[in-house]
């Protein structure tokens, strides 16, 4: 057996290779000095660091982790509620802004700007209601005198 | 509500609450040593910083993972970002040397013999967490998950969300990395 890549010796050290791999890598050690130097090498290595690692003493106050947590989210929640409310403040203004604008430069078409024969009809129309209005309102301008 | 129990879903707030406190109880002393290894002695406030994210994260928890590889790999995630955003602290070993003597890291307990043989040991631990923190970021995590954690190939790369061929051979470079660096205390 051609000796196998470091990665593959690696994995037999932490033990995650499948079963037949781990034989045939078992049986390649017993006569591959280079390869079971390697091994005892890594071995040494992960000895060393679990053997010397260091744990953190004390433990954690849930309680004030929560409430650290319930804040942050709550804060979380106040800013993104302030944001759609100046988003949508925004989106207002910017709407208005347009329609202006574009009533200004005449993108909207003003009501004598109506060419088409519909449009122009229903002016008509509305022309003859508003001097049947304003000869109404004469009207009873003259009765309310006559009646004084 | 027990951990033990599923992730009560879009249940009450206060049921929710109760499982976040049962996971920081369960789980809060291994995620924050995680922490410490990884990041060493800037680590106390982003102990804090994982948990906020993770009560955040709560309502997107399906239970699918397990919880430790779920609050590793925010974790993680979390660290991994810091070290990103703080490029320069890498290598900082002075931080990393002090950290046990202002962060309270002890060690776990080994017996020794004499006063020189814990003299040996302390300066041997602290050549360790020198190298450590001397490997760059992202085998530093791969190195820390598997050595210390003690956590599978197929866990590391659920936690960091790479391929198992991509864990193996970043375990393989930070290996590499440590064995040049502590090659007189491997000779045997």
């Amino acid at each position: 057996m051609r000796c196998p890549d470091p990665v593959q010796l690696e994995a037999f050290v932490d033990g995650e290779l499948p079963a037949e791999r781990l034989a045939e890598v078992a049986r390649h050690l017993e006569g591959c000095p280079t390869c079971a130097g390697r091994v005892r090498q890594t071995q040494r290595l992960v000895t060393l660091l679990r053997r010397h690692q260091e744990a953190v003493s004390g433990s954690l106050d849930a309680g004030l982790l929560l409430a650290a947590a319930r804040r942050q989210a709550d804060h979380h929640r106040t800013v993104r509620a302030a944001w759609r409310r100046s988003l949508v403040a925004a989106g207002l203004v910017l709407a208005l802004g347009a329609g202006a604008t574009a009533y200004q430069i005449g993108l909207v078409p003003t009501p004598a700007g109506f060419s088409d024969p519909f449009s122009q009809a229903l002016l008509r129309e509305h022309q003859r209601f508003e001097s049947a209005l304003a000869a109404d309102r004469e009207l009873n301008v003259q009765v309310a005198t006559l009646e004084q | 509500v027990a951990l033990s129990g599923a992730w009560p879903g879009e249940a009450a707030r206060a049921e929710q609450d109760a499982w976040f406190e049962d996971l920081v109880r369960t789980h809060g002393s291994k995620v924050r040593s995680l922490v410490y290894r990884l990041v060493g002695g800037e680590a106390e406030d982003l102990v804090q910083d994982v948990f906020v994210q993770v009560y955040r994260s709560l309502p997107g928890f399906r239970g699918e993972a397990q919880v430790s590889t779920w609050l590793y790999r925010i974790a993680t995630n979390r660290c991994l970002d810091y070290l990103r955003r703080h490029r320069r602290t890498e290598g900082k070993v002075i931080s990393l040397e002090n950290c046990a003597e202002e962060h309270s890291l002890e060690p776990l307990a080994v017996p020794l013999a004499s006063p020189e043989a814990r003299t040996v040991a302390v300066d041997l631990r602290r050549e360790i967490r020198r190298c450590l923190a001397a490997l760059p970021a992202d085998l530093r995590a791969v190195v820390v998950l598997r050595d210390l954690e003690g956590l599978e190939y197929r866990e590391i790369a659920a936690v960091l969300g790479l391929p198992l061929g991509t864990v193996q051979s970043r375990l393989h470079r930070g290996r590499n990395l440590l064995r040049d660096k502590l090659g007189p205390y491997l000779e045997g």
